[in-house]
């Protein structure tokens, strides 16, 4: 079975919100939408987003690390939010494995959001129904699009190319492979949930200077006729045997 | 609840798709704007852009928010009769009675002081017309918003090595192994540099980032180096004086590309102390450096001509030549000045540690050095030398307005420059790359006026209204050492404000100082809010009255398309429209989006009509030229040359038959030529066909050493990119600042200050 999901690389991700804005843009005045908007142009705005970056400082000062952490609904392969609902209106979908809200059948109850242990979900205080992210499900099976763009909003936009979409259940997909060779991992996998969705760790590259690299035989200072520092004198270069 | 896939997304309404250019910042990506029933549904980056190559930022998307903003002006808004400034008390008038007004305001301030009328723009992406406006005026009164924004990051880089990051070059991020970052926000500039960046830590590249927040970029850095704010220039010179220390410098760089090796008079009690020691030499007069200094080649033990073939020069010491001057090389100053710049010294100032300090400088030094990058490209040498390959340092820079505005910031940026030269990585594979029309001399061409004879009633102005001063002679002042311009930019205070000084502006007007003014035009500036950095008395200023009761400023006309702050205190108010409602065009004329391997231009084509009777600011000018009988927007007997802004832009050329234009792309009769030809007429639809941009790619070999390689040089010449194909030697030491410091020692033979 097919299960579509995204996999976020947190070592590139910079936390721009390009991915939030296009979202919610796609979104809004798509099959999805609106993501509604409680004064959009005053002090104080807010609304619907299917995506929000959320920024953190980790760590004890100060050996701390900033993160930003890009966070939709993960799609997960065993949802607590589809059970509970009373209606049926939260439901994951079988060829795809993506997860999403009727909003014909919701009736607003708000079980489903305490059910996520991730707080994805979100809920449209003017339409009084929930909504959330759907991989931009009218993007991606949509076959009038050229296949390049048969992809969510909010991977396209991604400056960093952070956002990396597929099938986790193929092996052989871009984002199976980036999960397994770069150590790819859920969120909280201890609530049994078994996300799709994965994020990929910060890695760092570091450099190591040997001291010895500062001393050379064809150091510039040598032109000039003045010591080169440190002042070790002969090295192994200028014996010659 | 419909299935999408029964259904999709195009089938709900008449959707089109159309393609121009992003504004909502300077970065200006290619942008996809989707429309259903006429109203825009999306806007995405175009997958075919050279700039964003498909990505698009927050901002960008959120176009939309823009473009139906309740905050929109739409109708042409004149000041109420008896109503005060500031009171946002308005009557919507119609164009044609809006034109009346200017032009009768402007004609008759034409006809007796041109200066008494400015024009200061913000963000403006169509300087080189709204420039040409204020020259065709005659006014010198004209500047974007640069001066009080990167203007230190384009002078300091250009007055050293001929170009500056961002629009005109930047970090080699493909093939670099170690990338420095400072000072820089997220925009400065955006998608080409997170795309950038995002793949060259996928490479495994080492980033490290000095800035005082841990925002964005800095995030993901492999390390974060916090820096006390306007303290990098500490830490630089501190970087250079380790280098210099290790002997961790490219002595075949600057020996070859730089004036590291030319040697300078070195003597206090004279009057050339400090410039180079020339020879006597034939020279045509113009604006390069000519051959004529010396070097002091180690083996005859005296001095010679500089590039004398096979001879190797010192790099320091100190000397006397055999009339006796004394000299030093130049790179022996740079080596003397930071001699007391230990790491313990910068440690102090910046609060980075002395050894995280000296571990920067070895990482950059031993990258550099140990990790060179050779690709078989071959290029040939203003010289005549022939080389098999180009070589490149992988260690790139980047940096922006938190080295530049700061009040050192000229001078950390010309620090910054030399690292990034002793380095050995200018316009290499893996360091700095410049972007066309950079590099250019140093410093460039045009020069500002130097008198107020240049100022003429019924006369366009006699220069440019921004320059390169090189020397104080080039300063715009009178007789008395007064500034000519109301910004006192190229005036002895402010000598090499190449961007102008905006900032300035209210103040000055206000203080009549050096002059009062009648009539001041702002575009898209918002001077009672941010752009002043002074929110509170410039709406004091433009509000206070004189003795007789009337406005210190007296007429003030704002030219926006958002109500902002400063239109509350117009006594005009031109609607302008967004980007999506209008042509424009990012020219080589002006500061194009250029890439690494050749020179890119791109524009925008309006995707939605205007919204009520929003006019394009072009369309003013345009306007307002043709009503004027400015020279440039009239025919011989005075009728009207262009029928609107497309127009111009396509049948515009700098002189009469010039060939040279806004467009680079597709000139000539029928779009066959570039850079340089005739006007075609069909040049609007030739970059629609090509998603609104132009992108030309040199040969392999002209993409590198630009400042020195002679096929590329030709070939700028003969686009007409550059008047000169003569080597750029990068001014590791500053001749041109020398001469303004001779001038205030009263030693300069010209012009010396009051
Ligand atoms: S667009 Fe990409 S880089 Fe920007 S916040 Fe989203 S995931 Fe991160
Ligand atoms: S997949 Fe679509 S709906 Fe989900 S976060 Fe991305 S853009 Fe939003
Ligand atoms: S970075 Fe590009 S997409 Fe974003 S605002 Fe700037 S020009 Fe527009």
């Amino acid at each position: 079975m097919t299960q579509l999901a995204l996999v976020i690389d947190l070592n590139v991700c910079v936390g721009c919100h390009a991915c939030v804005t296009s979202c919610k843009e796609w979104n809004t005045s798509g099959w999805a939408g609106p993501l509604t908007d409680q004064r959009p142009y005053d002090a104080d705005p807010t609304g619907v987003f299917f995506n929000r970056v959320q920024t953190y400082e980790a760590g004890v000062f100060p050996n701390t690390e900033t993160y930003h952490f890009p966070k939709s609904c993960l799609h997960c392969e065993d949802p607590p939010c589809v059970p509970v609902c009373p209606t049926g209106a939260s439901y994951k979908r079988e060829d795809n494995g993506v997860v999403l809200v009727d909003y014909d059948k919701c009736i607003g109850c708000k079980y489903c959001s305490w059910a996520c242990p991730y707080g994805a979900r979100e809920f449209d205080e003017q339409q009084k129904v929930m909504k959330k992210c759907t991989l931009c499900i009218d993007r991606i099976t949509d076959m009038s699009l050229p296949e390049s763009e048969r992809k969510p909003a909010c991977v396209l936009a991604c400056p960093t190319r952070a956002r990396i979409y597929g099938d986790i259940h193929d092996p052989d997909s871009e984002v199976s492979v980036a999960i397994r060779e770069q150590g790819g991992y859920p969120l909280q996998p201890e609530w049994g949930t078994k996300p799709s969705n994965h994020y990929l760790p910060r890695r760092k590259t570091r450099i190591q200077i040997h001291e010895d690299e500062l001393v050379r035989v064809d150091n510039p200072l040598k032109k000039e006729a003045l010591p080169t520092l440190p002042e070790a004198g002969e090295t192994l270069d200028d014996v010659a045997w | 609840m419909q299935d999408p896939t029964s259904r999709s997304d195009s089938d709900q309404g008449r959707v089109e798709v159309k393609e121009t250019t992003c504004y909502m910042c300077a970065c200006r990506c290619g942008i996809r704007v989707t429309l259903r029933d006429g109203e825009i549904r999306h806007i995405e980056g175009n997958p075919d852009h050279p700039l964003n190559k498909g990505a698009i930022c927050a901002k960008g998307s959120s176009g939309i928010m823009k473009q139906y903003s309740p905050a929109r002006l739409t109708k042409p808004l004149l000041r109420k009769q008896g109503a005060e400034r500031g009171s946002s008390e308005f009557e919507e008038i119609s164009w044609e009675h809006a034109f009346e007004l200017i032009e009768g305001r402007l004609s008759k301030i034409r006809a007796e002081d041109p200066k008494k009328f400015a024009l200061f723009t913000g963000r403006d992406q169509m300087q080189a017309l709204t420039g040409m406006f204020a020259k065709q005026f005659g006014t010198p009164n004209y500047s974007a918003h640069g001066g009080f924004c990167s203007v230190n990051m384009a002078a300091g880089m250009i007055y050293t090595i001929g170009g500056s990051f961002w629009e005109f070059g930047g970090p080699d991020l493909d093939r670099a192994k170690l990338f420095i970052m400072i000072g820089t926000a997220e925009d400065h500039h955006s998608n080409p540099l997170k795309i950038a960046l995002a793949d060259f830590k996928r490479r495994g590249g080492r980033f490290i980032s000095i800035n005082p927040i841990r925002t964005g970029y800095s995030a993901i850095a492999d390390e974060w180096v916090p820096i006390k704010p306007g303290t990098d220039g500490a830490l630089i010179m501190a970087i250079t004086h380790e280098l210099i220390k290790q002997g961790l410098y490219d002595r075949d760089f600057l020996i070859k590309y730089t004036n590291s090796a030319e040697l300078v008079v070195d003597d206090p009690s004279r009057d050339d102390h400090g410039l180079f020691r020339r020879f006597e030499m034939h020279i045509e007069e113009g604006c390069f450096d000519p051959e004529n200094k010396l070097w002091w080649d180690i083996d005859l033990d005296r001095e010679i001509s500089t590039h004398t073939p096979g001879v190797d020069p010192r790099l320091m010491g100190e000397f006397k030549l055999e009339d006796g001057t004394p000299v030093k090389p130049a790179f022996q100053l740079l080596k003397d000045r930071v001699e007391e710049y230990t790491p313990e010294w910068a440690a102090h100032i910046t609060g980075i540690p002395a050894d995280t300090i000296r571990r920067l400088a070895h990482e950059m030094g031993v990258v550099a050095r140990d990790q060179k990058i050779e690709l078989p490209i071959q290029w040939t040498d203003t010289w005549g030398n022939d080389h098999d390959s180009v070589i490149g340092n992988p260690v790139a820079f980047h940096a922006m307005r938190g080295l530049a505005a700061h009040s050192n910031g000229f001078q950390s940026i010309r620090a910054l420059s030399i690292l990034m030269t002793l380095l050995g990585t200018i316009d290499r594979p893996g360091g700095f790359r410049h972007k066309a029309p950079f590099p250019r001399p140093i410093p460039p061409c045009p020069k500002p006026p130097n008198g107020p004879e240049a100022v003429q009633p019924n006369t366009p102005l006699d220069g440019m209204p921004l320059g390169w001063p090189s020397k104080p002679d080039d300063l715009f002042v009178d007789e008395d050492g007064e500034a000519v311009r109301l910004d006192k930019a190229f005036s002895w205070e402010y000598p090499l404000s190449v961007h102008g000084l905006m900032h300035n502006v209210i103040t000055n007007a206000w203080r009549g100082d050096p002059y009062k003014i009648d009539t001041l035009l702002l575009f898209m500036a918002n001077m009672a809010w941010n752009s002043s950095m002074n929110t509170e008395n410039v709406r004091k200023m433009l509000t206070d009255k004189d003795e007789s009761g009337e406005y210190k400023i007296p007429f003030l006309i704002v030219a926006d398309a958002f109500q902002s702050e400063t239109v509350a205190f117009a006594d005009l108010v031109l609607p302008d429209t967004t980007y999506l409602e209008r042509h424009d065009a990012m020219s080589m004329l002006d500061r194009p989006i250029s890439e690494f391997d050749g020179p890119v231009d791109s524009v925008r084509i309006p995707v939605v009509p205007p919204r009520g009777d929003c006019k394009p600011f072009q369309e003013v000018l345009i306007e307002l030229g043709s009503r004027l009988g400015l020279p440039a927007f009239v025919k011989e007997d005075g009728s009207r040359k262009f029928r609107d802004y497309p127009d111009f832009i396509v049948n515009y050329e700098t002189s009469p038959g010039s060939g040279i234009g806004f467009l680079a792309g597709w000139r000539g009769k029928g779009g066959e030529k570039f850079l340089k030809g005739d006007p075609n007429p069909r040049q609007w639809e030739m970059y629609k066909e090509n998603g609104c941009f132009y992108h030309y790619e040199l040969p392999k070999s002209y993409q590198y050493m630009r400042n020195w390689n002679r096929g590329y040089l030709e070939w700028a010449r003969a686009h007409s990119m550059i008047r000169y194909a003569e080597p750029i030697t990068i001014h590791l030491y500053s001749e041109v600042l020398q001469r303004f410091r001779l001038a205030a020692q009263g030693k300069w033979p010209g012009r010396i200050p009051p």
